[in-house]
């Protein structure tokens, strides 16, 4: 039997479409239907989600018990390895019973599991809202939040939201309780990209005691790589250094990709004054050009410390969910 | 229907086609589409030149080349007379007794049409000292039937006829052709030729047949004695002395003594002295005779009787046939004012032979103005069209 993607992930074509977000219409305000009907669209997605596991590449800071391992060595029941006692260890990790039977100081270490913190910050900018009638770069990026939302809540992580929305920021503080997948989509289900809102101003404080997870979400096109210690490429290189793990998910259109259709002038819709023609004769100077930046931006991002990933329209959401999650 | 200037028909055309180019070829700004990655586009000029294979705009087009072709056909001169032929030739056929052979005359006006396309031959003048036109069928016989006379012939007479009945054409034909078959010797050609032949507005193609091989002066009796007294001279009151001598286009001077003085009252005179006396009379005698007596006493001393212009007038006296005039005339042949020099060939248009003769009604039709008109109203069409289009077009 041939190998197909459906076989291994169960997928199916209802299912990418509506992972897609196909049955989804925008309004001035949003979602048309609101976040029910998101959350309805989301459905299928959601399902095919089920029991996938994003664990943290880095140990995590100790801290209320979840799904990932902890820096620290803990006091569960679950027995790791043993330790020879050293001078200021605690004295209430000693197993008593072995130094009884053969007077030996040993410590008896257990792992630590403590839950990792999610962020999501997803960019809401005008470039976002493109190819113009199906908006399927934002549908993507909808869905990958939605999908990482689910991802991560399913095992215990706190779930947290920024929206660098048009016109004020969207916050969701980090929830575990049920229903957070729910408000993560009532609060992008009235949300229309927009504008040019800053991902850096949208960008929450950092943990205090570090670590968590933070994704990004974005073209990246607004993002300036020359801001200094300002840039959210600083700002990614400091959560890193304080213990985050940060993932940059490129959503891309293959419109932007491959652009066959016919002659236009393009508008950049965060900049009206960058007008150029798109015709066939410079479609090759372009595509080298655009392959050019998406390089310098991964390798931007990576010489940061963070993961990077690259997420095209046509590509399955459950699919990229998956390779989010598995590091690749 | 025809077109008297089909030339303004064919540019009419040529600007149709450029204006058909010009439709299709269309520059525009393609349409404007916010593209998040139109940084990495470089930059170029935005406008697009391509030939579309459909018109954009098949109304507008269709506007201007009715316009453009209306207004062509208006200038080419349409007009409305059915069963027009494209040329006619009228010949005039001369059958004087200056014509050597008839068969010469015959298979002359038989193979005028050579090489090029058959030419109907809509008129054939017979030309002695009179004119016959004939028309219709009969021309083939007459033609098969004509023989030399021994009548004098009269270019004149010929070209008149053939005129008239080349104006009796216009109507029916584009191009008229006028042929002269005759040797045209110079006693067929009188005083008003060249005013009769200037009324002809094109060219005159002239074929030239071979002349009755005349004797020298034959049926002409000069009586020139050495001392210049004729039978018919009387001696003058007074001996005198004149200047020069007048014989056609023949001029001498010299100082000629005048001893005697002519009268011969109803006589033609052939040659004068400058004050105006007769030098030189031609009477004629019998049917085709003449006697012509010169009171001319050539000089006896000096080179008088070599020079050039002596030579000739004796040799004009005394060769020149009965009737015809004394020298030759101005320029030499006498067919360079007859051919003419239009560029066409020996042929003119018909509109030419218009000003013989006024028009008729069935020259002055309305289709050039019903053209105008039509072109006219396509080009207001066609502004309205234009603002009404959706996107301009080149």
């Amino acid at each position: 039997m041939a190998f197909t993607p459906e076989r291994v992930t169960g997928e199916t074509p209802e299912r990418r479409a509506a992972a897609r977000l196909d049955g989804l219409a925008w309004n001035a305000s949003g979602v048309v239907g609101g976040s029910a009907a998101l959350l309805t669209a989301v459905g299928p997605l959601l399902d095919g989600l089920r029991g996938v596991r994003w664990l943290v590449r880095r140990r995590v800071p100790s801290g209320v018990p979840g799904a990932h391992q902890s820096r620290r060595r803990g006091t569960a029941v679950e027995f790791t390895e043993y330790r020879p006692y050293r001078q200021g260890d605690d004295p209430k990790g000693l197993d008593w019973k072995l130094l009884a039977r053969t007077d030996r100081a040993y410590l008896r270490l257990t792992d630590d599991h403590a839950v990792s913190p999610t962020t999501i910050l997803l960019d809401a900018s005008a470039s976002m809202a493109f190819p113009a009638p199906t908006l399927d770069k934002w549908r993507a990026a909808l869905a990958l939040a939605l999908g990482l939302s689910a991802v991560a809540h399913a095992a215990g992580d706190p779930v947290a939201l920024a929206v660098a929305a048009p016109t004020t920021a969207v916050r969701l503080p980090p929830r575990t309780r049920r229903g957070v997948v729910a408000d993560v989509a009532a609060s992008l289900s009235g949300v229309v990209p927009g504008a040019s809102p800053s991902l850096v101003d949208a960008l929450p404080d950092p943990r205090p005691g570090g670590g968590g997870r933070l994704v990004v979400i974005s073209d990246f096109l607004g993002v300036p790589t020359d801001a200094g210690d300002a840039s959210l490429l600083a700002r990614a290189a400091v959560a890193v250094a304080a213990g985050t793990e940060v993932v940059a998910v490129h959503v891309v259109a293959r419109e932007e990709l491959d652009p066959s259709g016919p002659a236009i002038v393009a508008t950049d819709p965060e900049d009206p004054s960058i007008r150029r023609p798109l015709l066939p004769a410079v479609r090759a100077t372009y595509v080298a050009a655009f392959a050019a930046w998406r390089d310098a931006v991964r390798a931007d991002w990576q010489r940061a410390g963070a993961s990077y990933v690259m997420v095209v329209t046509d590509e399955s959401v459950e699919r990229a969910v998956r390779r989010i999650a598995r590091g690749a | 229907m025809t077109f008297l200037a089909p030339w303004y028909l064919l540019g009419a055309a040529a600007v149709a086609g450029a204006t058909l180019v010009l439709h299709l070829l269309v520059t525009r700004l393609p349409p404007g589409m916010p593209w998040p990655t139109a940084r990495f586009v470089p930059q170029g000029p935005a406008a697009v030149r391509r030939l579309h294979r459909r018109p954009v705009h098949p109304w507008v087009l269709l506007a201007r080349l009715v316009a453009v072709l209306a207004v062509g056909a208006a200038f080419a001169g349409p007009v409305l007379a059915g069963g027009r032929s494209p040329r006619v030739r009228v010949v005039v056929a001369d059958r004087s007794r200056a014509v050597g052979d008839s068969r010469a005359v015959i298979d002359s006006v038989r193979t005028l049409d050579g090489r090029g396309p058959v030419v109907p031959l809509a008129a054939l003048v017979l030309l002695d000292d009179s004119s016959r036109v004939v028309t219709g069928p009969a021309i083939t016989d007459s033609l098969e039937r004509l023989r030399i006379g021994e009548r004098r012939g009269r270019i004149s007479a010929g070209l008149i006829a053939g005129i008239r009945a080349a104006a009796r054409w216009r109507d029916r034909a584009d191009s008229i052709e006028l042929v002269v078959v005759s040797p045209l010797r110079a006693d067929e050609i009188d005083a008003a030729t060249d005013s009769i032949r200037a009324r002809w507005p094109g060219a005159i193609r002239l074929v030239r047949v071979a002349p009755r091989a005349d004797p020298a002066g034959a049926g002409a009796t000069v009586r020139w004695p050495d001392d210049g007294h004729p039978p018919t001279a009387v001696a003058r009151a007074t001996v005198d002395t004149v200047g020069g001598l007048i014989a056609g286009s023949i001029v001498v001077i010299a100082p000629f003594v005048r001893r005697w003085a002519l009268d011969a009252p109803g006589a033609r005179v052939v040659a004068r002295w400058v004050d105006g006396a007769p030098a030189a009379v031609e009477r004629p005698v019998g049917r085709d005779g003449c006697v012509r007596d010169v009171a001319v006493a050539l000089p006896t001393t000096g080179d008088v009787g070599v020079r050039p212009e002596v030579r000739r007038l004796v040799a004009a006296l005394t060769a020149t046939p009965c009737g015809a005039a004394i020298g030759a005339p101005a320029g030499g042949d006498p067919t360079t004012g007859m051919v003419g020099t239009s560029a066409t060939a020996g042929t003119i248009r018909a509109a030419a032979a218009r000003a013989l003769e006024p028009a008729s009604a069935a020259s002055r039709s309305p289709l050039a103005a019903w053209l105008l008109a039509v072109g006219a109203a396509s080009l207001l069409a066609e502004s309205w069209l234009r603002r009404g289009a959706a996107t301009p077009a080149t």
